[in-house]
């Protein structure tokens, strides 16, 4: 009988603990959430976002100056890394991959907030954007990476570039030097002229350079910008983008 | 305006560092320094021309070198090892290269050997590079960061630390206090840094052979904010060195040692600042017999618009900080204000200083004015995404020596071009407004001064 | 009452045949074809006619230079952003919407046929076109060359799609209102325009400016129109219990 209440004790503190400790990580959306993802935003955000989620604060404008990428406009603008379609708003898990690993060259990674206080910055964030409240959206199906590259995939990769169009912006060593890039045409939506990814520098990939980053990035697009979404316009054919994948990945060096 | 000579060297610089553009220009450059690199960014995240930080900047630096709202310092960016949890090494280390390629002065020399008094001398020299700085800087562990400089100045030799101290961050909650012990630059938080200028210091030019305890001439003056300068003629250290009017002091001395602490309490809006230090000075082997004491409140708005503004106030309470030609001791302060706003691609900031001495020692009583004002001016705008064109006024209404002083008015101008983001060519005029004014002093002396150079960050 | 006559099972069974007929061409997408007798079924109420004029300078077309795929695109693109009838002084690819307030708003009564972007010839066409929110957009590129589609709302990418030579064509919905940009990264001059609302009151001018919109609620309402040259100009109309009002507005 004492057994068996310790028992159930032990077994209802587990399952709360257990419980919580669910919560804990991601805590649910509600105002609660949202107050402490506010106080959060005011120290680490506000100052590149603006207090309204503009995109526009005191210190915003000297990243890019006259030109492109501004920091994001949260109430209305385009997500770039997303694993949603085109035009479509982010899921949260994409949201907090950015939060978390920042964006290469214009955003620091925010892995020194706790789990719980990126998703409740997260659910400050969201509540900038009337979108969010709507349904969620769909994250494109993104397989694993198909077995290691090999040479005729890569070389493959190498036609698909042509192909896709790439070299246009990214040009044709992938240098980021396309002749649209060249002629200063390539912009934001807001005007500001912005410059492509350089594919030879892992670095330069501002979505993630892992393989799986990258496949990402090209079949949804980075909104926002002319990068385009690829997922709707070859559609099936996935080996074509895996070989494009590790052609890109061939042309920079790992480090760390 | 310039010799012959004079002009074929500025015209030769400008013509070498056009040649370099084409091979350094365009493709937009990622990050460079220590903590670009560790945090995988852009040098412009913080700053809004380097040196000069812009409002996240200033929250990085604020809170010991961790991102603002966070306590990273234990973790981002660092490999864990056993117990420790380390940056790598190029995390830790930043380098700048800076000099004028050219300097070119033009200035009426008082008594130079050989030749009549008030002669005007034209002097134009290649002096690169000027300064060699390795500085690191980071956290060792969460909220607890350090920084050290070692500064090489190649026209005198030798390096030795400018700067180097540890913080220690975000004690009792985040944001009440944080902490600096060492040698450290009081003026760091205030709307106008000391050392965070587009148009930096250039020292001045001494007529040599100064005894202790007797006036020391200066062939030209120095190219200090004046609202930083020392400002009195005819005041010493301890030791009986003569002060530059015209060189950093107080306050707003590059680097003294001590004990500080800032905060922000009651949120973003307010910014407090306390420090004790041993004495001004102290890098001319000079402890004050009683420390110095400081304190400065900062007033932010930084919310959107692309706009911040901030206005701050200070004070020092000099101890026994400083003599005058009597060898008595004088109690010297400053009251000052900066203020500071920047809106999209135009920074302006300023800082208005009133010194005093708080009682003319008996020895020079009635020959000796104890209070003297300095106000600077500046101001930077990008006129295109890489050229930053700065400006600065200077008024320094001396005190000191009324038989010595001399009060002085400048106006500098810069072009600096980015060819990369860490790497910038530079051009610089500097004017005397008050050259015409009677009288043979240096703050007469100096006519006009030209630099052009390379700064080099990474 | 007296004309009545039973319906035997035969006549009920060739009914039945042709109903099943008629839905079966249904579900096959006739919606062009079933659209027309349901349209003019609705139009028992009110019609409103007109014309959108323009009297002003009408400049040469701009020809614009290809930057890349010549062979495909040729050597300039001449756009005519601004075509006027000269006769009639009527405006082609004007907007023209009743503005209804809320609550006026009857539900949505037939979807338009999709709306198309069509790359062809290194251009969109059509140029301009109104559509209505939730309508199928349809992107098809008929080039040998890739291009892409970037639709542009208010500084948001509404949609930007890789169309790859022999690519699939896209289809999606329209879930935005407004002003769509749409643009071609790859070709720089490739611009057009769709108009989306969130009700079925909305034309498109013709050749010789001219427009028609039923279904409105009789009552005053406002009328807007869009050209991408000349901007936005409105008018008061009164809207009779049925039969045709004719406006005719201006560009000044």
């Amino acid at each position: 009988m004492r057994i068996h209440a310790l028992v159930a004790i032990g077994a209802s503190l587990l399952m709360l603990s257990g419980a919580s400790f669910v919560h804990a990580v991601k805590p649910e959306d509600n105002q609660a959430t949202r107050e402490k993802g506010k106080q959060i935003y005011e120290h680490a955000c506000l100052l590149c976002h603006g207090v309204d989620g503009r995109g526009d604060g005191p210190a915003g404008w000297f990243l890019s100056r006259y030109e492109g990428p501004r920091p994001r406009d949260f109430r209305g603008g385009s997500y770039k890394f997303r694993s949603t379609p085109s035009g479509e708003l982010p899921i949260d898990q994409d949201l907090f991959r950015t939060v978390t690993q920042g964006i290469s060259g214009h955003m620091p990674p925010y892995s020194g907030l706790s789990e719980e206080e990126r998703w409740q910055v997260i659910a400050y964030i969201k509540s900038f954007n009337q979108g969010f409240k709507g349904p969620v959206s769909i994250a494109l199906l993104l397989p694993n990476p198909p077995g290691p590259p090999s040479a005729a995939g890569i070389d493959n990769g190498r036609t698909v570039y042509i192909k896709y169009g790439c070299q246009n912006c990214h040009g044709d060593n992938g240098y980021g030097d396309g002749k649209e890039a060249l002629d200063g045409n390539l912009k934001d939506t807001y005007g500001h002229t912005i410059s492509p990814g350089d594919l030879t520098e892992r670095a330069s990939f501002k979505g993630g350079s892992s393989a799986q980053a990258i496949y990402r990035g090209i079949m949804t697009g980075l909104d926002g910008t002319p990068m385009p979404s690829y997922a709707d316009t070859i559609g099936g054919n996935d080996k074509d983008v895996w070989d494009l994948v590790y052609y890109i990945l061939s042309l920079s060096q790992e480090r760390q | 305006m310039f010799t012959r000579t004079s002009f074929l060297v500025v015209a030769l610089s400008i013509l070498g560092g056009a040649l370099l553009t084409p091979l350094l220009a365009p493709e937009e450059a990622q990050a460079i320094p220590a903590f670009a690199r560790k945090y995988n960014t852009n040098c412009m995240d913080c700053h809004t021309a380097p040196p000069i930080l812009n409002a996240f900047g200033q929250r990085f630096l604020e809170n010991g070198y961790q991102l603002p709202g966070t306590e990273d310092g234990g973790s981002t960016g660092k490999k864990k090892l056993s117990d420790l949890n380390l940056d790598d090494v190029n995390h830790y280390l930043g380098f700048r290269l800076i000099g004028n390629v050219t300097n070119s002065w033009r200035f009426k020399q008082q008594n130079p050997p050989g030749a009549d008094a008030g002669t005007v001398e034209n002097k134009t020299e290649f002096s690169f590079p000027n300064n060699f700085v390795v500085f690191a800087g980071g956290t060792v562990a969460k909220n607890v960061g350090f920084f050290v400089e070692l500064g090489h100045d190649v026209a005198e030799g030798g390096a030795e630390v400018e700067r180097g101290f540890v913080t220690f961050n975000n004690l009792g909650y985040r944001d009440l206090a944080h902490l600096r012990v060492g040698k450290f630059d009081p003026n760091t938080f205030s709307s106008y840094a000391t050392v965070r200028q587009q148009l930096g210091e250039i020292g001045e030019s001494q007529r040599g052979n100064c005894t202790a305890f007797a006036p020391c001439a200066f062939n030209r003056v120095g190219l200090a904010p004046s609202a930083f300068a020392t400002k009195f003629y005819g005041l010493y250290d301890r030791s009986g060195n003569a002060l530059s009017p015209f060189a950093a002091s107080l306050f707003n001395s590059g680097a003294e040692t001590g004990v500080d602490i800032h905060g922000r309490p009651f949120g973003d809006w307010f910014l407090y600042q306390v420090g004790v230090l041993n004495g001004s000075h102290e890098h001319l082997s000079d402890s004050n017999k009683g420390k110095d004491v400081y304190g400065m409140v900062r007033f932010d708005y930084a919310k959107s618009n692309f706009f911040s503004a901030s206005l701050s106030g200070f004070i020092y309470q000099g101890n026994s900080n400083a003599k005058v030609q009597t060898e008595e001791d004088v109690n010297w302060n400053r009251y000052g204000l900066s203020a500071r706003a920047t809106y999209m691609m135009v920074d302006v900031y300023a800082a208005y200083s009133v010194d005093k001495i708080n009682k003319t020692p008996m020895g020079v009583a009635g020959l000796f004015d104890s209070t003297a004002t300095g106000l600077t001016i500046g101001a930077d705008t990008y006129v295109t995404n890489q050229t930053l064109v700065s400006f600065r006024y200077d008024n320094l209404d001396a005190g000191g020596m009324l038989d010595q002083r001399t009060s002085a008015s400048f106006i500098g101008l810069q072009a600096k071009h980015f060819l990369r983001a860490n790497l910038a060519i530079f051009a610089r005029g500097d004017f005397n407004l008050r050259q015409s004014e009677g009288g043979e002093t240096a703050a007469r002396n100096l006519r006009h001064a030209f630099f052009s150079g390379i700064d080099v960050v990474f | 009452m007296t004309g009545y006559h039973r319906i035997s099972a035969q006549a009920l069974g060739r009914i039945l045949v042709v109903v099943m007929f008629f839905v079966v061409a249904g579900l096959a997408d006739w919606s062009p074809l079933l659209a027309a007798p349901q349209s003019s079924s609705e139009s028992t109420g009110p019609v409103i006619v007109g014309r959108i004029l323009y009297r002003g300078p009408v400049p040469a077309p701009t020809q614009l230079a290809v930057n890349r795929d010549t062979d495909v695109c040729g050597v300039t693109i001449s756009t005519a952003s601004l075509s006027v009838d000269a006769g009639t002084h009527g405006l082609r690819n004007a907007v023209v919407h009743v503005d209804l307030a809320a609550g006026e708003v009857s539900a949505r009564i037939v979807f338009q046929s999709p709306a198309v972007v069509r790359n062809k010839d290194c251009r969109f066409q059509p140029h301009v076109a109104a559509a209505q929110m939730g309508d199928e957009v349809q992107i098809f590129n008929d080039d040998p060359v890739m291009h892409n589609t970037n639709i542009i709302v208010e500084n948001s990418t509404a949609l930007n799609v890789a169309m790859v030579a022999g690519g699939n064509p896209i289809k999606k919905r329209l879930k935005k209102l407004g002003l769509h940009l749409v643009k071609c990264n790859v070709h720089k001059f490739m611009q057009a325009y769709r108009v989306v609302f969130d009700d079925p009151y909305f034309d498109q001018t013709t050749e010789t400016g001219q427009f028609s919109i039923s279904g409105v609620s009789p009552g005053t309402h406002r009328i807007s129109v869009w050209h991408e040259i000349l901007g936005v100009v409105e008018k008061e109309v009164q809207v009779p219990a049925r039969g045709t009002v004719v406006v005719d507005l201006e560009y000044k």
